[in-house]
């Protein structure tokens, strides 16, 4: 007999199919997450009974109306629903908190009204903000909550309360919010000083900060709270990726290919140490401009340009034979001898290639690197004399599309060489 | 902000003992030290030197104070950035040899309220806590010579706050606040010759007459703080030390005479020149700390704004310190950056730990002053001063080191700090005076709060021998009594142990030194040098095993570097202390050696300098 669970992949499978090849021509405009919801409801209350043999607990919760239609959370939904999209801000969302606990008669319905809040939170851009998660966990009633027995302290007292205070907490943690102590205060007050959801809350006080600058070369109090342009971010990044403490930045405005457009920008690093390993390249070698590739600073993805060449003919073996170091023949000759450190490769010179500059550009585009090669040549004279080479990447080419393309496209790509 | 309730014991009886300190009232009639004394306070909470000296320690010490609200420390940060960012904008279009200060600059302090931060709220001012105060004055430290015109203010307005009357309260710090008056020290140096004497009339006002050389500023201030001397009994030749508060609008036919204006190598922001004074009035409403209130009034300039010297430093070297790092990230070497060259880093390091280390000290003690735990200062503004001192001269090093003849090149930045680091250092109170004041008074505390009596007074042969051994063994392996490394965090537990060390066998080297040396060690230059680098690096490793605990605990963006960096201080510190006082327990020893480097000078100056023969010399 086959397997319930294996049978239900293998519809889904087949649906999912149907469905690609439906949108492809354009006949299906239902989104196909609808089409799986009802295709499981389907087999859920007609094919598969012996699944429901197996699995009776899942029988209420599937076999229940969705919880959209609840009259009760459809009541707190539209409360956040109904606000238009261009007002859904802090102070419309914390006037719906308001309302909530103004109104509030009886000591019920925290949690359904925070599990909606939370849903709504990333909908207003308040999923970064303390405040926020202040005010949704001050939503709970202080006191009633709190264990005053040694089974309450035990067990998971008012289990549904705590776990969607874990939930909010979690949430915090997952956007990088960092708690304060007042956090802690506020649920330390509402469930008591050591339940499961202020265990929670300390254990985030403790290792949130400890972790905080796990990653050394960002000062995330650069991009925290901070309402940064696409110019200031693409600095912060280009920062972060340069490891050379010497490198320069400098913000290129060069103009716009839409005519009615204003200018556009490009921010270009470049340390001393890379001007140099362009001067010593040979003439006519050829360089390459890569991208856009992405970086992340923080949830932010940034797209870079990484001009580069090929590895020098350098050794890149750093491994040294410990009978080497104490290996006294020649003794005088190892110690005073000219290579040290500095005349050693630099971090510049990796193995696979030499990176010789970083960009971040406003477009994406071949004429924008163009424009960047340009003003990198004011200070790097020698660019002018190599030959250039664009990988630029294209967005929403399909794996056959690119293959199809290269064929076509490669003697059109050698043109585009300088 | 655990730190807060853990602090509480104490907390409530000590800040009411500041409270009454700062009391104008109470502090004329009751020092520090008697107030200590009536309430029974330890040592260790009225001053935290003298408390390490004595062996004595309370945990509350490893608690690195901070500030309690989060919004408090933003308000500070962005405040003190834009004063240092508007000050670097004012000073990059001005000529480095203009004197005086420039309009540009003057605009800054005043558009920010620089001079208000000082002041009471009560009298117009924004009344600044320690703290903030320290976080101003580093961003003044971009150029120092504009924190030393400021400091002129401080320095009066902390005068007339704790000395003056009602009356001169509300009639010059509101003025002083808002810079229409600008003041200028002169406190005498009889030694040097200058005198400024009262002389009485019979039948009318006594006047005060005399002169004073290196003051600060006089040829635009608006008010004088004069020292003088006031003979009170001609027969027994007793005079009183006063401090007048001299207005220059109120002098009638008095005259204030500036001369000798000094052509100074760095700090062009200010001028120093000398001060006659003929035919004064001196009355009584003038008198700054009452009749003979002068030398409580000296006191206070001399060992009190030191801290504001220290951050002022602090600005100073991180400001040096990046450019230096901007300039070996720029340069070359091979295929290299210059600033990967170890002789460079090497010379960075000890202006980075220095800096680290004073600025460590003086945001410990600000906030330390700020929750009202230790009251008095006078050791650790002395310290603080030596630091700055040994931190200046060695940043010269770092200067040299790094920037080569780019140091010396005029148009470059490191040009005029290293002017301005010379002239600061020639203006600062000199290293042995520093010494003798630590030294001597953490003695005077020890021999008192110990009840030490000398075997000369009451010998005890038998007790002597028997207590060789306990002494022997109390220094060469000295047992843990606090146990410091408990209220930290546990990386930093080989330091405490031998910050713990340290304390012991301090207690075992001033046992054997009072006992030998009595009062004779006032002499003792050697001695009190020796001292004086035991009990510097008694609180800076306290400083620093504190902030790095905590900064460590709380995550702060590289704080793993500044935990490295305080073992290695504490190291360092500890080793230098040891040999300290193994060099005074030799000392004092059976077989004494002589110091003899003040020997070495007193040739140089019997002989007119270098006494010693040429090496090619023949005798035959």
């Amino acid at each position: 007999m086959a397997c319930p669970i294996h049978s239900i992949i293998c519809v889904v499978l087949r649906r999912f199919q149907q469905h690609q090849e439906q949108e492809q021509t354009c006949l299906s405009p239902v989104p196909f997450e609808e089409v799986i919801s009802a295709m499981l409801r389907q087999i859920w209350q007609g094919q598969s009974k012996s699944l429901q043999r197996l699995f009776p607990s899942c029988n209420a919760p599937l076999n229940r109306p969705m919880s959209s239609k609840d009259p009760q959370l459809l009541h707190i939904d539209e409360q956040f629903r109904k606000i238009p999209k261009e007002d859904r801000n802090k102070a419309t969302f914390n006037t719906a908190i308001e309302l909530f606990q103004h109104n509030r008669m009886r000591t019920r319905g925290h949690v359904e009204f925070l599990n909606t809040a939370l849903k709504y939170l990333e909908e207003y851009n308040l999923h970064k903000d303390l405040d926020t998660y202040k005010s949704l966990l001050k939503v709970f009633p202080k006191g009633p909550l709190i264990p005053t027995n040694v089974f309450q302290k035990m067990f998971l007292h008012f289990p549904m309360q705590q776990q969607c205070c874990v939930k909010i907490l979690d949430m915090m943690e997952w956007h990088g919010v960092q708690p304060d102590k007042e956090v802690h205060d506020i649920v330390a007050n509402t469930f008591g000083e050591w339940n499961f959801a202020t265990r929670k809350i300390k254990r985030m006080l403790y290792w949130m900060p400890k972790l905080r600058y796990s990653n050394k070369y960002l000062d995330r109090r650069m991009v925290e709270n901070k309402n940064l342009d696409d110019k200031a971010l693409a600095k912060v990044a280009l920062k972060m990726m340069c490891r050379d403490p010497g490198t320069t930045f400098t913000l290129v405005k060069t103009p716009s290919d839409d005519a009615e457009a204003e200018n556009s920008w490009v921010v270009s690093a470049q340390a001393p140490l890379q001007k140099k390993l362009i001067t010593d390249l040979a003439p006519e070698s050829t360089i390459y401009v890569d991208g856009p590739n992405v970086v992340y600073l923080l949830e932010k993805p940034i797209k870079y340009f990484v001009l580069s060449s090929d590895p020098f003919n350098t050794n890149f073996d750093e491994f040294i034979e410990q009978r080497d170091i104490y290996d006294m023949k020649d003794f005088r000759g190892k110690v005073f001898s000219d290579r040290t450190d500095l005349t050693e490769r630099n971090l510049h010179q990796q193995s696979d290639k030499t990176i010789l500059a970083m960009a971040v550009f406003e477009y994406q585009t071949e004429s924008m690197a163009v424009r960047w090669l340009d003003h990198l040549s004011e200070m790097n004279p020698k660019l002018n004399d190599m030959s250039v080479l664009f990988r630029v990447k294209k967005d929403g080419i399909s794996v056959a599309e690119e293959f199809s393309e290269e064929e076509e496209e490669e003697p059109a790509k050698e043109s585009q060489a300088i | 902000m655990l730190s807060v309730p853990l602090r509480s014991r104490l907390l409530r009886q000590t800040c009411m003992l500041a409270a009454r300190y700062t009391s104008n009232e109470v502090t004329k009639a009751k020092p520090v030290e008697v107030i200590a004394q009536e309430n029974n306070l330890p040592i260790e909470r009225t001053s935290l030197s003298r408390g390490l000296a004595l062996n004595r320690f309370e945990k509350d010490f490893m608690i690195y104070p901070e500030y309690s609200d989060a919004e408090d420390v933003d308000n500070i940060k962005k405040f003190s950035n834009k004063v240092r960012d508007e000050l670097v904008n004012a000073l990059s279009d001005r000529n480095v040899h203009a004197t005086g200060i420039s309009d540009e600059i003057l605009s800054v302090l005043l558009k920010n309220g620089i001079f208000h931060g000082f002041v009471p709220k009560e009298y117009e001012g924004a009344g600044l806590s320690t703290k903030d105060l320290l976080c101003v004055n580093e961003a003044l430290g971009v150029d120092l010579s504009t924190f030393v015109f400021v400091n002129q203010t401080y320095i009066a307005t902390r005068l007339i706050q704790l000395y003056g009357t009602e009356e001169q309260k509300s009639k010059y710090l509101p003025k002083l606040a808002s810079f229409q008056l600008k003041p200028a020290m002169c406190m005498q140096n009889p030694l040097t010759g200058e005198i400024t004497e009262v002389v009485g009339f019979h039948g009318g006002e006594s006047k005060v007459h005399g002169y004073k050389s290196d003051v600060i500023n006089a040829d635009i201030a608006d008010i004088f703080f004069v020292f003088s001397n006031e003979l009170k009994n001609k027969g027994t030749g007793e005079s009183a030390y006063n401090c007048y508060l001299i207005d220059k609008s109120e002098i009638g036919d008095g005259q204030i005479t500036i001369s000798e204006t000094k052509v100074t190598h760095g700090l062009k922001g200010i001028n120093i020149s000398k001060v006659h004074f003929a035919n004064i009035p001196a009355r009584k409403e003038n008198l700054i700390g009452g009749y003979n209130g002068g030398h409580d009034a000296a006191n206070e300039i001399m060992s009190y704004g030191n801290f504001y010297l220290g951050s002022a430093v602090v600005g100073f070297l991180k400001n040096m310190l990046e450019e230096l790092a901007n300039y070996a990230n720029a340069g070359i070497v091979g295929n290299r950056r210059l600033a990967e060259n170890v002789a460079v880093q090497r010379a960075l390091s000890e202006t980075g730990m220095n800096t680290f280390v004073l600025e460590s000290i003086i945001y410990y003690l600000g906030g330390l002053m700020d929750e009202g735990l230790v009251l008095s200062t006078d050791i650790e503004n002395a310290i603080v001063q030596r630091y700055v001192n040994r931190v200046l001269r060695e940043a010269f090093v770092s200067v040299t080191q790094v920037a080569g003849t780019t140091a010396t090149q005029e148009g470059f930045p490191y040009d005029k700090m290293t002017r301005d680091m010379n002239t600061l250092l020639s203006l600062n109170v000199n290293d042995l005076s520093l010494v003798k004041s630590i030294s001597l008074s953490m003695i005077v505390s020890w021999v008192e709060a110990t009840s030490f009596e000398s075997r000369f007074a009451k010998a005890n042969t038998l007790k002597r021998l028997l207590n060789i051994n306990k002494r022997d063994s109390n220094w060469n392996n000295p047992k843990l009594k606090h146990f410091i490394a408990e209220h930290v965090h546990p990386s930093l537990e080989v330091a405490c142990r031998k910050l713990e060390n340290t304390m012991s066998r301090l207690d075992v080297a001033l046992n054997r030194i009072v006992e030998d040396a009595g009062s004779r060690v006032k002499e003792d230059v050697a001695t009190l040098w020796s001292l004086s680098t035991v009990l510097e690096n008694n609180l800076a490793m306290v400083a620093t095993i504190a902030r790095a605990s905590r900064s460590y605990s709380i995550g702060l963006r590289n704080a793993d570097i500044e935990l490295a960096w305080a073992i290695a201080f504490c190291h360092s510190a500890a080793r230098q202390s040891e040999s300290e006082l193994e060099f005074l327990m030799d000392h004092f020893g059976l077989l004494r050696k002589n110091p003899s480097l003040v020997n070495v000078g007193a040739a140089v100056v019997e002989f007119g300098g270098y006494p010693i023969e040429r090496p090619i010399e023949r005798n035959w």
